[in-house]
């Protein structure tokens, strides 16, 4: 049987079995058995050990604690794809299979939302479920920023960019991934408990009274930081230890400086989500008193939470974007990589500096207001090391011999739509602005220029990037470009109106608008139609690719770093033997580099 | 694939045996983090505020018998580095045994706290919380700890080479250090 079945099957008994033992125990203690909470919470638990258990985790953990024979999963083919497989390349696809399946899916939610808006008053949805189309679409996307580009690329990529073999713990490394079905699959079930309407951000009191389809939102958030968790101690791991001789901290390409960097978020203020949502779950089913003011909790506070981890996560979303769009600038404009160590010093300082400004989502919540000041200065000073990372990609393009490939047209599109989100995130973080400007579609505006035109493009810049190299063929470059244009001119037409929208009064998060906005929300929604069908040109563009492209070579573009020094798809443990690098990645035209490495071939 | 080395030299010469603890020190600081969330919440939501009948003696007597079993674990692990194993066997005993008595401490200690604390009030809940996440802790601490013991009945560690141990033992010094903070938090400050 497949392993994805087995886990299956004993998701399914663990979840019997956890939800059977809290309604007996609950008989038992003269409750109500059957009640949705807290079955449905142990339930998902036991169905979660159940999953991981069945898919792997026995098999290549437990039987070796236990001193029995472990049994890894050997497979060929496509079936290497559906099991417990540690080949880090083989993650690197499941994780962008899983993470643009979930991304097309919010994306039809989100043609859902504009057909509701593209005239005032209602048509398809009521206000209630038009607000959980929303959260649905917003959180399933939140999911995709934080995840797709480690996942996919950072597991691809990071061990082939130093010149390792695999991860530092390559089991661990299919855990993180195999984690993440049981958070999709609550996501996807959602729906037919009635879903949630508290937004991704799922604050209190809403988030303790609404419908049991909470509890979804929240138990899929902390398992998928259990994940990131794993994730982001094996990428720490992997870039101090196992990086090829010769592979300095110098000359680290900077797409493994931004997972790296990234990580370290991960690693840390992930965890205070998990807390926040366990103690808005715990609230729900347990009685506590955490956030609930009609026990005397404290509402704010899970802001407080929340926002320690969910701003980081905001950079955990674009920093392997930049790490993405300075790489392929670098190896597109043929010149080292300008004010290299300038820019790994920017990923350094926005990384601190995330730490402290999660206050500003919280300018009008009535927090104290001596807070106020502080977090407005703290924010609008990451603008300088961002302005760093800024700097190093437009000297890396002063003067280059740019080549206009799809990638390169992506990086540089991300590049502009970031200027602008993050010009309208400097009238976020002035708190007299901002008291105006909060809730509105201006703060919608804002976040999709950041992290669609910025962290979404760098996605789209690394899939044509390193398509070539993950399938071993090559895409159509004309159907690239035009998907670039399309998406490149609509993600604008969409967007920029909608700050437009925000300053004339158009709320966020409400299904309806002031009668007079309907002409410009018409051209949105049909913008936003376009953009949508733009995706379908990328899909049969990869799908066309990848059954009948041409055979791609080692090397298309002609880049220097380490992925490229081996074939098309690269072989199970990448390199012949440890390369030695020799020079650093971006030399481009520098007379004395010489290669960046060695690389031993075949004995 | 041929003649493919798995003792492969990387940059920095990282050991096997160095790359598991840094693994492991990564999950620690992670694992720190949560704990400070939970204090975060405490701090934040109630500042000092305390109940008057909280029982700071008997918490005290449960630090004192964790201080006593990072003790143990360390002698434990001292003693496999010189070979021996039935002193490793000893004082793996005695280390669970410590963290069963703490954990049995901590049983009455929250048979009192469910009458006297209301666990549906702010520090009630955080409480229960913080303590029983610690406990879980220390649980998953001992399980460990059992199977290393299990493993070492086996002979499956050398003076060389018992990273089992090892792993075991930083993981409840850790444990040993979020009591420390737990006790400060919750009960001192
Ligand atoms: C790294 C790129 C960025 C991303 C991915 C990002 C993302 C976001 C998101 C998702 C929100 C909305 C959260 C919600 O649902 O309420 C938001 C709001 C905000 N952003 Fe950004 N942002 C970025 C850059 C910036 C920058 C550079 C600044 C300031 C200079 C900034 C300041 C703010 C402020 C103050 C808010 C709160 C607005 C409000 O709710 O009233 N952001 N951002
Ligand atoms: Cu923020």
């Amino acid at each position: 049987m497949l392993p994805v079945f087995r886990g299956l099957m004993w998701g399914v008994i663990g979840f019997l079995i956890g939800g059977g033992l809290t309604a007996l125990i609950r008989g038992v203690l003269g409750l109500e058995p059957w009640v949705f909470g807290s079955v449905f919470l142990v339930g998902y638990l036991f169905g979660l050990a159940g999953w991981l258990l069945g898919v792997g985790v026995w098999d290549t953990w437990m039987r070796e604690f236990l001193g029995l024979e472990p049994r890894p999963y050997q497979a060929e083919g496509w079936r290497r794809y559906f099991g417990f497989t540690t080949d880090h390349k083989v993650i690197g696809i499941q994780y962008g299979a899983t993470f643009l399946g979930m991304f097309f899916l919010a994306g039809l939610l989100a043609m859902m939302m504009r057909i509701e808006l593209m005239q005032p008053g209602r048509d398809i949805f009521n206000f209630a479920q038009y607000n959980r189309v929303m959260s649905l679409h917003g959180f399933l996307m939140v999911l995709v920023a934080v995840t797709a580009i480690p996942g996919m690329f950072g597991n691809y990529f990071v061990p082939l960019m130093i010149g390792a073999e695999d991860m530092a713990f390559p089991r661990m490394n299919a855990l993180s991934f195999w984690i993440w079905p049981p958070a999709a699959i609550l996501l996807l079930l959602s729906p037919f408990f009635g879903g949630w309407d508290s937004g991704w951000t799922g604050y209190p009191p809403l988030a303790l009274t609404n419908d049991p389809g909470q509890m979804f939102y929240n138990l899929a958030f902390f398992t998928g930081g259990l994940s990131s968790v794993v994730g982001s101690i094996n990428f720490l791991t992997t870039i101090i230890t196992m990086r090829a001789p010769g592979m300095t901290w110098g000359r680290l390409p900077i797409f493994v400086w931004s997972i790296f960097m990234t990580s370290i978020m991960s690693l840390t203020a992930t965890q205070f989500v998990g807390v926040a949502m366990l103690m808005t779950v715990l609230d729900r089913v347990a009685n506590t008193a955490f956030f609930d003011p009609a026990r005397g909790g404290y509402p704010l506070i899970y802001q407080h939470i929340f926002w320690f981890y969910s701003h980081p996560a905001v950079y955990v979303m674009m920093m392997p974007a930049w790490g993405i769009m300075l790489e392929v600038l670098a190896h597109f404009a043929r010149k080292p990589l300008f004010a290299y160590k300038w820019a790994v010093a920017g990923f350094g300082g926005v990384t601190a500096l995330s730490f402290a400004v999660w206050a500003h989502h919280m300018f009008t919540s009535g927090m104290p207001e001596t807070l106020h000041v502080p977090f407005m200065a703290t924010t609008e000073s990451i603008s300088v090391p961002t302005g760093l990372i800024f700097l190093s990609a437009l000297g890396t393009l002063w003067q280059g011999k740019l080549r206009f490939k799809t990638p390169m047209l992506f990086a540089l599109g991300g590049l502009f739509n970031f200027l602008i989100g993050g010009i309208t995130g400097v009238f976020n973080s002035d708190l007299p602005a901002d008291v105006h400007l909060h809730d509105t579609f201006w703060v919608v505006s804002h976040f999709h220029y950041t992290i669609v035109g910025g962290a979404i493009f760098g996605l789209f810049a690394g899939i044509y990037y390193w398509y070539p190299k993950m399938v071993g063929r090559m895409y159509s470059e004309r159907l690239g470009r035009l998907h670039f244009w399309l998406m490149f001119i609509f993600f604008n037409l969409v967007f920029l109106p909608m700050a437009w929208l925000g300053l004339h009064g158009m709320n966020r998060r409400i299904g309806d608008y002031p009668p007079e906005l309907g002409g410009v929300n018409a051209f949105v929604s049909i913008s936003a139609f376009i953009l949508g069908a733009s995706f379908l040109i990328f899909l049969y563009n990869m799908v066309m690719a990848w059954a009948r492209g041409p055979v791609a070579e080692a090397n298309p573009w002609g880049a220097r770093t380490l992925e490229w020094a081996t074939s098309s798809p690269p072989p199970v443990h990448n390199f012949p033997a440890v390369p030695q690098v020799l020079s650093g990645p971006y030399d481009y035209g520098v007379p004395e580099a010489g290669v960046h490495a060695a690389v031993p071939v075949e004995s | 694939m041929s003649g493919h080395s798995h003792e492969a030299v990387y940059e920095g010469g990282y050991t096997r045996l160095q790359i598991n603890r840094m693994g492991l020190w990564f999950f620690i600081i992670s694992e720190a983090f949560l704990f400070l969330a939970l204090h975060a919440y405490r701090l934040l939501a109630l500042g000092t505020f305390k109940p008057e009948n909280l029982n700071i003696t008997l918490a005290g007597v449960m630090t004192i018998v964790l201080l006593l079993s990072s003790l143990t674990v360390h002698r434990a692990e001292k003693a496999i580095a010189h070979g021996d194993t039935r002193g490793l066997l000893r004082y793996l005993l005695l280390t669970m045994g410590l963290g069963v008595a703490f954990l049995a401490l901590m049983g009455y200690e929250w048979s009192i706290a469910f009458r006297e604390i209301n666990p549906s009030s702010p520090y009630g809940s955080i409480f229960f919380l913080t303590t029983g996440s610690h406990a879980l802790h220390l649980l998953s601490g001992l399980f460990i700890l059992a199977l290393v013991y299990l493993a070492a009945r086996r002979g499956a560690y050398q003076p060389e080479d018992h990273w089992g141990v090892t792993a075991g033992a930083l993981y409840w010094h850790f444990v040993d250090v979020v009591w420390l903070s737990v006790f400060l938090i919750l009960y001192l400050v």
